[in-house]
C-alpha cells in the first residue's frame, strides 16, 4: 500500500506540470494589462536572453545587522549601555513594544518563524516565560523616563501569543500598563491562528484593552488547507472573523502566495470572503524557502514552483486589493479604514521599539540589541542582563541605511530624505530608476510616491539599490 | 512638510541634468513635486534609450581587486587591442606575440595565435571582421585570416622600428600603418599591397583616421603634430597644429572632423580640423592620459592616465561626467565596441570590460587554458539590476567570491556546485565546493527586525 502510494505520488509529481493551467487564464481579464505593463517594465530590451522567469526570480531581502556583522557588546554589557539612552530621548516622542511568545500548538509545515510546539511541561514552560517576561518588563520599567515617554501599539507576535493563555496575558498586560505610559490611543495588538480564537477570547482581551489581531487565515480553500495542516473549515473562520468585527476589532490577515495549489482564483475568492467579512488589512508576502520550511518545500515541489506564476499571482492578489479601495500603508501591507498597523509601520514614524523576549530585537536610536533563543533567554535573564544576546551601536553608514530602509520599507519613500543622506545626483538616479521599472508611482498630487507591486516584490532589490549608493567602505549590507 | 523641505544641500555645486534644484536665497532648495518629476522625466529618457545622464559607477576597488585581478587572459601584459565593427569580436594581442580573439556579447575565447615577432602593439580588423592585420615590436604587418587563424601575407617585414598605430578607411579599402620613426604606410585592401609610404618628421603616431570619403588620413603624433596627407598619394597637404608639447593620446570624433587630444601635462583640447582652431580646452590635472576613446556618436569620451583612473568626460564641453573607476594599476589600453554599449579596458595581464554609458563593470574575460592544471573555473553570476543585467563572471579556482552570488563550480574534478542568491559559493582547488551561509532566515514575513 505504502510502496502503491510512493508511486502515485511520483507519477503526480511527474503529471503535475501539464495539469496546472497557464497563470494568465486565471487572471481576470481586468487586471491582464495593468500586470503585464508591471511585467513589461522589468524586461531589459538590450538583453538578448530576456528570462522573465530569471528576472522576477532575482531578489533577496538584506539580512539584519547582527546577521553580517558581530555584536558591539555582549548582553550585560548591552544593558549597560542602554540604561539611560532610552532616557536621553525627548519625553514626547512615542515608541511601541513588541512582544515575542515562541509557542504553538503544532509546528506548521510552511512557517519560518521562531516558534515551538510545547508537549512535556506544556504549563511549567508557560509559567516560566510569563515570569521571565514579566521580570524584563520591570526591568526595562526601572528606565524612569521611559515610564514618560508615550506608548503608541503593543503587538504580541509570534508562535501564538495565545498559547499563554488568558490569565498569562491578564499578567504581562498590567505589568505592562504599571510599567510603561499607555495613552487612550495606545493600540494593543496580537497574532493568531484562527483556531485559537473563541468569542470568549474575543471579549476578554477586549476588555484587557486590545483592539487589534493578525488572523493567519492562510488560505480559506480546503484543499490548501488541508496541506498546509490548518484544521478549521473555511466557514468556522469566516465565522470567527465576523465575530472579532461584531465585538469591535480591527482585523487584519495574511495572503501567502505560494502556498501549494492556492492558485487564482481561489486567492481572490477568499480575498473577496474576507472582504465582505470585515477584515481591514491584507499583508501579501510569498512563501520563502528557509531552513525552517525545507521539509515543506521538499514535500510539495515548491522549489520547482515557476518564480513568473506566483510574481503574477502576487500581482493579481494586490491590484484586487487597491480596485477594492485598499492603500498600501507598507510595502506589503494593503489596509484601509481602521487599520493603520501601527506596530510595522513605527519605524515610518521615527519611533523606538521596545523588544521583549526571546529572539526579540529593539533599537533606541541607533542602538540596536537582540534578545537570546528560548533557553538562552531563561537562563540568562538576570538583574545584569534582561536575556539579550547582544547589542550593537549603528555607524553612520549604518544609520543612512537605516532611514533609507525605513523610506522603502514603508511603501512611501520620500525623496527628499534621500536627497538629505545620499546626495541629489544619486538620489535622482535611484528615483528615476524605480520609476522606470515601475517599482515606484508618483501619486496624482505629485507630491509623493508609492511603491507598486513591482516594488513591494522586489522590495530586497530596492533596499540593495539603496545600500549600493551609500558612501562608505565599511557598510556591510 | 517635514525637516527636509527646502532643506539647503551641502554642495551648492551640485549642478542637476534637469533643474528640479532651484537655487534661493539661503543656497540650493528642493520640493518633491520638482524632485519627481524629473526624475519622472529622466526616467522616460532613460527608457527611451536616451541617456540624459550618467552615474557614478558602483564598483569599488575592493570588488574589482577581488574578482578580476585573478581573471588572466593573457600569460604575459596586454600590449594591443581592437573591436570589429560589428561589435561581436574583440582582439588582444601581449607582449608575448600571441593574440586572442574573443567573442561579444558572451566573452568567450574564440582562438589565439602565436606570431612570435616581438610584442604585439597593433591590431584592427577588416570590415566584415574576416580578416585581422596585426603589427608587432619588430616593424611587421600581419594579415590574418580570421576562420583559420592563419597567417595569409606578411604585409610589411622588419620595417626596424615598432607598428604602434593602425586606421582603416570606412569602406574598407585602405589601411593606414605607421611605425615608430614616422614612417607612413597605406595598404590597397583590395589589391594586397603596400600602395604609398611615406617618412615623416614625426616621430611616432598616436592616432589616424580617414576621412568618410577614404581622400584624406589625418594624422596625429606624438611630437605635437596634426597633419593632413592625400589617399592614395601620401602627399602632405596641410600641417593643422604644430604643437611643441607632446600629445599623449587623441581621439577622432566620428562623423566630423574633428580630434581631441591630451597634452603630456594634463588636459585636453578639443579641435576643428576644417577650422584649423581650438573649440575647448580642459584641464586634468596631474594626470598625464595615455589611452583616448570617443564613443561612436561622439557624445563623451573616456579616458585612462597616470592616476590609474578611468575617466568619462563630454564632448561637447570637456567636463568630467564621473571617475568611472580607479585601480592600483596602470589601465593602458582602451576600445569602445562601435555600437556604443562596451567599453573594454586592459591591466597588466586582464581584461575588463564595462558596460556603457552606464560605466558599470560587467565582466573579465579569462583565458581558462593558463590556469593551472587541474584546475578549472568557477562561473558566478552576479545580479546587477532589477532589469535583468546579471554579471558573468568566470573565474580561476581559489578566488575569492562575491556574497550573494549565484555559482557553479567545476575545480574539483566531477563535482558540480550551484549555490542560489542566498549563499556563498565557496570553492577552491583542494576540496569540493560548497554553499555556505544562510539561505534566508527570516522572509519578507516580517518586518526587520522581529
Amino acid at each position: 500500500m505504502q510502496l502503491c502510494r510512493a508511486y502515485r505520488d511520483v507519477f503526480l509529481s511527474l503529471l503535475a506540470p501539464q495539469l496546472i493551467m497557464n497563470v494568465w487564464d486565471e487572471v481576470p481579464q481586468e487586471y491582464i494589462a495593468i500586470i503585464k505593463d508591471q511585467l513589461g517594465a522589468l524586461e531589459d530590451k538590450t538583453e538578448r536572453h530576456n528570462n522573465l522567469e530569471q528576472i522576477v526570480g532575482r531578489r533577496w531581502m538584506p539580512k539584519p545587522l547582527w546577521a553580517v556583522r558581530n555584536y558591539d557588546h555582549d548582553g550585560i554589557e548591552a544593558w549597560e549601555k542602554l540604561s539611560g539612552i532610552p532616557s536621553s530621548h525627548s519625553r514626547i516622542t512615542p515608541y511601541c513594544i513588541y512582544i515575542h511568545v515562541p509557542f504553538c500548538r503544532a509546528r506548521c509545515g510552511y512557517c519560518d518563524c521562531y516558534a515551538f510546539p510545547l508537549s512535556k511541561n506544556e504549563q511549567r514552560h508557560i509559567q516560566q516565560y510569563t515570569d521571565a517576561l514579566v521580570q524584563e518588563i520591570e526591568m526595562w520599567g526601572s528606565q524612569e523616563l521611559l515610564k514618560e515617554r508615550i506608548i503608541s501599539t503593543v503587538h504580541f507576535g509570534g508562535g501564538t501569543p495565545l498559547m499563554l493563555g488568558i490569565s498569562n496575558l491578564d499578567r504581562i498586560v498590567n505589568a505592562l500598563k504599571h510599567n510603561f505610559c499607555f495613552s487612550s490611543k495606545t493600540e494593543l495588538a496580537f497574532e493568531t491562528t484562527s483556531s485559537m480564537l473563541t468569542e470568549e477570547i474575543l471579549a476578554s482581551f477586549n476588555q484587557l484593552g486590545f483592539s487589534r489581531i493578525h488572523i493567519g487565515v492562510q488560505s480559506l480553500q480546503e484543499d490548501v488547507r488541508k496541506k498546509i495542516g490548518r484544521r478549521e473549515s473555511p466557514k468556522t473562520v469566516l465565522e470567527k472573523i465576523r465575530c472579532a468585527v461584531r465585538f469591535g476589532w480591527i482585523v487584519s490577515t495574511d495572503v501567502i502566495i505560494g502556498l501549494p495549489g492556492y492558485r487564482n482564483p481561489g486567492i481572490l475568492d477568499d480575498l473577496d470572503s474576507l472582504m465582505e467579512n470585515g477584515v481591514e488589512g491584507f499583508s501579501i508576502y510569498e512563501l520563502v524557502q528557509s531552513p525552517r520550511n525545507r521539509l515543506f518545500f521538499d514535500q510539495f515541489h515548491l522549489t520547482q514552483q515557476p518564480i513568473l506564476d506566483k510574481f503574477i499571482m502576487f500581482q493579481t492578489a494586490f491590484q484586487h486589493l487597491l480596485k477594492h479601495g485598499f492603500e498600501n500603508c507598507l510595502y506589503n501591507h494593503l489596509s484601509k479604514h481602521r487599520d493603520k498597523n501601527l506596530y510595522f509601520t513605527s519605524p515610518s514614524r521615527h519611533e523606538d521599539l521596545l523588544g521583549i523576549g526571546t529572539i526579540a530585537d529593539g533599537y533606541f536610536g541607533n542602538f540596536q540589541y537582540r534578545h537570546s533563543t528560548y533557553l538562552a533567554y531563561l537562563k540568562s535573564i538576570s538583574e545584569k542582563n534582561p536575556g539579550f544576546e547582544g547589542g550593537l551601536v549603528r555607524s553612520a553608514a549604518e544609520d543612512v541605511y537605516r532611514q533609507l530602509e525605513v523610506e522603502i520599507r514603508s511603501g512611501k519613500p520620500d525623496p527628499l530624505v534621500f536627497v538629505a543622506n545620499i546626495g541629489y545626483e544619486k538620489s535622482m538616479d535611484l528615483f528615476a530608476k524605480w520609476i522606470r521599472l515601475k517599482m515606484i508611482c508618483v501619486d496624482p498630487s505629485g507630491d509623493s510616491c508609492t511603491l507598486t507591486p513591482n516594488g513591494a516584490w522586489f522590495i530586497g532589490k530596492l533596499l540593495s539599490d539603496a545600500a549600493e549608493n551609500i558612501d562608505t567602505t565599511t557598510f556591510i549590507y | 512638510m517635514n525637516d527636509f523641505e527646502n532643506k539647503n544641500l551641502d554642495d551648492e555645486n551640485e549642478i542637476p541634468e534637469i533643474y528640479s534644484l532651484k537655487k534661493g536665497k539661503n543656497g540650493w532648495q528642493i520640493s518633491r513635486r520638482d524632485f519627481l518629476k524629473t526624475a519622472g522625466a529622466a526616467s522616460a529618457l532613460a527608457a527611451a534609450g536616451i541617456g540624459n545622464r550618467s552615474r557614478l559607477i558602483p564598483v569599488s576597488a575592493a570588488e574589482m581587486n577581488d574578482l578580476c585581478k585573478v581573471s588572466k587572459a593573457h600569460n604575459e601584459e596586454i600590449t594591443a587591442i581592437a573591436v570589429n565593427s560589428s561589435s561581436t569580436r574583440f582582439v588582444s594581442g601581449d607582449e608575448s606575440g600571441e593574440i586572442k580573439v574573443w567573442t561579444l556579447p558572451d566573452f568567450g575565447l574564440e582562438n589565439s595565435l602565436m606570431i612570435g615577432n616581438g610584442t604585439i602593439r597593433s591590431c584592427i580588423f577588416n570590415i566584415d571582421s574576416t580578416i585581422l592585420y596585426v603589427g608587432t615590436d619588430l616593424g611587421s604587418v600581419f594579415r590574418i585570416l580570421l576562420e583559420t587563424m592563419e597567417i595569409q601575407e606578411t604585409i610589411l617585414t622588419d620595417t626596424s622600428s615598432p607598428i604602434s598605430c593602425m586606421a582603416i578607411s570606412k569602406n574598407g579599402n585602405m589601411i593606414a600603418l605607421s611605425n615608430d620613426e614616422g614612417k607612413l604606410f597605406l595598404y590597397d585592401n583590395e589589391a594586397g599591397k603596400i600602395i604609398a609610404q611615406l617618412d615623416t618628421t614625426d616621430h611616432s603616431f598616436v592616432k589616424m583616421n580617414f576621412s568618410a570619403d577614404a581622400k584624406t588620413l589625418y594624422t596625429c603624433s606624438f611630437t605635437g603634430n596634426i597633419r593632413t596627407y592625400s589617399v592614395p598619394e601620401l602627399k602632405l597637404l596641410d600641417t593643422s597644429l604644430e604643437l611643441d608639447r607632446t600629445i599623449t593620446a587623441a581621439g577622432f570624433i566620428p562623423g566630423d572632423i574633428h580630434l581631441i587630444y591630451s597634452l603630456h601635462e594634463g588636459g585636453f583640447v578639443f579641435y576643428s580640423l576644417p577650422e584649423d582652431r581650438e573649440i575647448w580646452a580642459a584641464d586634468n590635472p596631474g594626470d598625464t592620459v595615455f589611452a583616448l576613446e570617443s564613443s561612436p556618436d561622439g557624445s563623451l569620451f573616456i579616458t585612462s592616465g597616470t592616476q590609474n583612473t578611468l575617466k568619462m568626460w563630454s564632448t561637447s564641453n570637456g567636463k568630467l561626467i564621473s571617475e568611472i573607476f580607479s585601480f592600483s594599476q596602470k589601465l593602458p589600453l582602451l576600445s569602445i565596441t562601435p555600437d556604443g554599449t562596451l567599453l573594454i579596458s586592459t591591466t597588466g595581464k586582464s581584461i575588463l570590460v564595462w558596460s556603457l554609458p552606464d560605466g558599470k563593470l560587467i565582466q573579465c574575460p579569462v583565458d581558462l587554458s593558463i590556469m593551472p592544471e587541474n584546475e578549472k573555473a568557477i562561473t558566478i553570476e552576479k545580479v546587477d539590476e532589477v532589469t535583468g543585467k546579471t554579471i558573468t563572471f568566470t573565474l580561476p579556482c581559489g578566488s575569492p567570491l562575491p556574497a550573494g552570488a549565484v555559482c557553479v563550480c567545476n575545480c574539483v574534478g566531477g563535482s558540480l556546485c550551484s549555490c542560489d542568491a542566498y549563499t556563498t559559493c565557496s570553492c577552491d582547488s583542494h576540496s569540493t565546493c560548497s554553499c555556505v551561509g544562510h539561505t534566508v532566515t527570516y522572509s519578507y514575513h516580517y518586518w526587520h527586525p522581529n
